[in-house]
C-alpha cells in the first residue's frame, strides 16, 4: 500500500452524485419553462419578464450555475483521467477546469443579477 | 464435429498472433478444457494453456470464450455455437497461446494487504466471530482470483495501475471482517488515483465472474466508506 493516496477523487465523486440529483430537478424545471410554458419562442423580453418577475428565479438559477459547471467539468475531468495524462498535464488540466469553472460561474452570476 | 478456433502466439517465435482451427467429435457433456486436452493429446502437442483442479475452485483456467469470459472448465462444450473461438485473458501479456502472465494482476492484489491486519489488542486466546460478523463477508469470500473480472474490465485495459476488480473486492472482503484492523489503511489506499474512483461502473465484472460475485457492488460499498470514511 504504497500509493499516493487522494480524497479529493472521494469528495469529487460524492459531489458528482449530488449535483447530478440537483441537475435532474433543474434541468426539469428549465426545459419546462422554455419549451412546454404558454410562449412557444424565447426572446429577450421573455427572459427579462420572468427573473424581474421574481426574486426566486434568480436563486434558481445562481444555484443552477455553479452546479451544472460543476458537473460537466468533473465529468470531462473523469473522461481525461481515461487517457492516462502524465503527473504535470493533470495539474494544468485540473487548474484549467477550476480557473474555467469559477470564471464561468462569476460571469453567470453577474449576468443573472444583472436583471433582478 | 465442433471446430476449436484457437489463439496461437509465441512471443519468441511469431510476430503476430493467429487463429488455429482443429476439428474434432465432442462426447456428452464434454467441456472446453476437455476440448483443449484432446487437441493437446491427439492432435497438436505444442498447445499451451493453465488449468489445474478441473472443477472451477483453482480459477487457472479462464479465457476468452466466443465472446466471454469463463472457465474452460466449468463451459460445456454443447451450450456453445461452433466455431467455439478461444483467446486468452486481455490486458495481460501473453506468455504463450493461451498462457498469460499474471503478474500484474496479482502485483494489485498483494498491494491491498490480503490478509488480516491485528488489531492494536489482539485478544489472549481467539479473534471470536459471530454469525451476524461472519455473514457481513459471506458475499466476498469465494474469489478464486481467475482474472475473469479484471480481463473484462475495461478500466483495466487503459490503466495498469488500476487495482482492478478482484483487489478491490478482496479489499472490502478485509474491511468489512470484524477480525480485522486495517480498515483504516486499506480504505485509504483503495482511494488512491487508481482506486475505486476509477471504476466506471459497466458491470463486466459482475457479468462474467464465474462464482457469481458482484465485485461492482463490493466497488460501491468501497466508494461509499470512502466517502462517509465509515470503517
Amino acid at each position: 500500500m504504497n500509493q499516493k493516496t487522494s480524497f479529493s477523487s472521494a469528495y469529487g465523486w460524492f459531489i458528482q452524485r449530488i449535483t447530478g440529483i440537483l441537475l435532474a430537478f433543474f434541468l426539469i424545471v428549465h426545459i419546462n419553462i422554455l419549451h412546454f410554458g404558454e410562449k412557444f419562442f424565447i426572446d429577450f423580453n421573455m427572459v427579462t419578464e420572468r427573473l424581474q418577475g421574481s426574486f426566486w428565479w434568480g436563486i434558481f438559477y445562481i444555484i443552477f450555475i455553479p452546479v451544472v459547471l460543476f458537473h460537466a467539468l468533473n465529468g470531462v475531468w473523469g473522461l481525461v483521467q481515461d487517457y492516462r495524462p502524465s503527473s504535470g498535464l493533470q495539474k494544468t488540466v485540473k487548474a484549467f477546469f477550476w480557473t474555467l469553472g469559477i470564471v464561468a460561474t462569476f460571469y453567470g452570476i453577474l449576468a443573472i443579477t444583472t436583471f433582478l | 464435429m465442433v471446430e476449436f478456433r484457437v489463439f496461437r502466439f509465441d512471443p519468441e517465435k511469431n510476430k503476430e498472433p493467429e487463429f488455429q482451427s482443429y476439428e474434432f467429435d465432442p462426447y456428452k457433456g464434454m467441456t472446453i478444457l476437455e476440448g483443449l486436452y484432446y487437441i493437446l493429446e491427439n492432435l497438436d502437442s505444442s498447445l499451451a494453456f493453465r488449468s489445474s483442479c478441473r472443477e472451477a475452485v483453482c480459477g487457472s483456467c479462464a479465457m476468452h470464450i466466443n465472446g466471454i469470459y469463463r472457465l474452460a472448465c466449468k463451459t460445456q462444450i454443447e451450450i456453445l455455437k461452433s466455431p467455439i473461438t478461444i483467446r486468452p485473458l486481455s490486458h495481460l501479456p501473453v506468455i504463450k497461446d493461451l498462457v498469460v502472465d499474471l503478474t500484474p494482476f496479482f502485483n494489485h492484489f498483494k498491494e491491498i494487504k490480503p490478509y488480516l491486519i491485528p488489531k492494536e489488542s489482539p485478544p489472549e486466546k481467539e479473534y471470536i466471530q459471530s454469525v451476524k460478523e461472519r455473514e457481513k463477508i459471506n458475499d466476498w469470500l469465494d474469489c478464486i482470483l481467475c482474472g475473469a473480472c479484471y480481463g473484462s474490465c475495461p478500466v483495466c485495459a487503459q490503466d495498469d495501475k488500476y487495482l482492478g476488480p478482484h483487489a478491490l473486492l478482496k479489499a472490502l472482503r478485509f474491511v468489512d471482517d470484524s477480525r480485522d484492523g486495517g480498515a483504516k489503511e486499506r480504505i485509504a489506499f483503495v482511494t488512491q488515483n487508481s482506486g475505486v474512483f476509477r471504476c466506471h461502473t459497466i458491470f463486466n465484472c459482475r457479468e462474467v465472474c464465474p462464482k457469481d460475485l458482484d465485485p461492482t457492488k463490493a466497488i460501491a460499498k468501497l466508494k461509499l466508506k470512502a466517502v462517509f470514511k465509515k470503517f
